[in-house]
């Protein structure tokens, strides 16, 4: 695949319906024992409006678009991550996302790309930000 | 004003210890996240690419290592950025122990550095997250206004 040829491209917009569940699904499968990510009880004495999410939530919404770049058959590792909030991420709330491959370069043999999911709720507030590194063997 | 903003630099928050990441939690983090890279489900597919045995999930062990601060979270915080950089795969039968230290405090934020020690010995993980005090704000924004 020739990643360069996608450097700046965009998938399309797409929309995250967050619900209870599915923070609960995500919580368990990260090991969460804090029952903030499973009762809503606890989420409101908290002062929370609903069920927040764990921080790293965002990156399973990669699940809900074919991303053209990801396609191919080489294989990825993960470099680096960060993700950067506005808001937390709720249950209730619905996101409109989008992801863009940023950067593609070449460093010694492997390529490296820089993915960044962005979130924005219903009133178009970007919520968060989450950048992506992902290194790759280049295949001669 | 809350727990974590009570505690001082250099703090030592509770390590989140796990003994031995079994495949069934891989195979429910991929379920989860749509991931079903063969390095991480197969045991055939990690070997060829140079491991003993299937790779965890890089999110998989961010995720982990964002439970450190799952008890002090409330609404008047938010975690306002999570960064790590991935050092060393986990895979699985490993143990990990995630910490977290106070390196940086101010009244509106708290920068948590974040480590990921394999029972191996290698550190695979490592990164910061800073928590915003939005109660800070709140505060401020009341007395202006009164």
């Amino acid at each position: 695949m020739d990643y360069y040829s996608y450097e700046g491209f965009t998938t399309a917009f797409f929309k995250v319906a967050v619900t209870r569940e599915m923070i609960a699904d995500y919580a368990r499968s990260i090991e969460e024992t804090e029952s903030l990510f499973f009762n809503y009880k606890e989420a409101i004495n908290k002062g929370y409006a609903d069920i927040p999410a764990p921080p790293c939530i965002p990156m399973i919404f990669w699940q809900y678009i074919k991303v053209p770049w990801m396609n191919g058959d080489d294989s990825f590792i993960h470099k680096y991550q960060s993700i950067n909030y506005n808001e937390p991420v709720m249950a209730g709330q619905t996101y409109t996302c989008i992801i863009t491959l940023k950067s593609v370069k070449s460093k010694r043999s492997f390529l490296v790309l820089d993915n960044e999911l962005v979130g924005e709720n219903e009133r178009g507030k970007v919520i968060f930000t989450s950048n992506s590194t992902l290194i790759g063997e280049m295949k001669k | 004003m809350n727990t974590l903003f009570h505690l001082e630099v250099g703090h030592s928050l509770e390590k989140i210890s796990i003994k031995n990441v079994p495949s069934i939690w891989i195979t429910r983090y991929a379920e989860v996240s749509k991931d079903f890279n063969p390095i991480h489900i197969d045991q055939e597919a990690a070997q060829q690419k140079g491991f003993d045995q299937p790779v965890v999930h890089g999110m998989l062990t961010m995720g982990f290592t964002g439970r450190i601060l799952s008890s002090y979270m409330n609404a008047h915080l938010l975690i306002q950025r999570m960064n790590v950089t991935f050092l060393a795969p986990l895979q699985v039968g490993d143990g990990v122990d995630l910490t977290g230290v106070i390196k940086e405090k101010s009244a509106t934020k708290v920068k948590v550095e974040v480590t990921g020690m394999s029972s191996s010995g290698h550190r695979v993980i490592r990164g910061e997250i800073v928590v915003k005090n939005r109660k800070i704000n709140s505060q401020k924004i009341d007395s202006i206004v009164s």
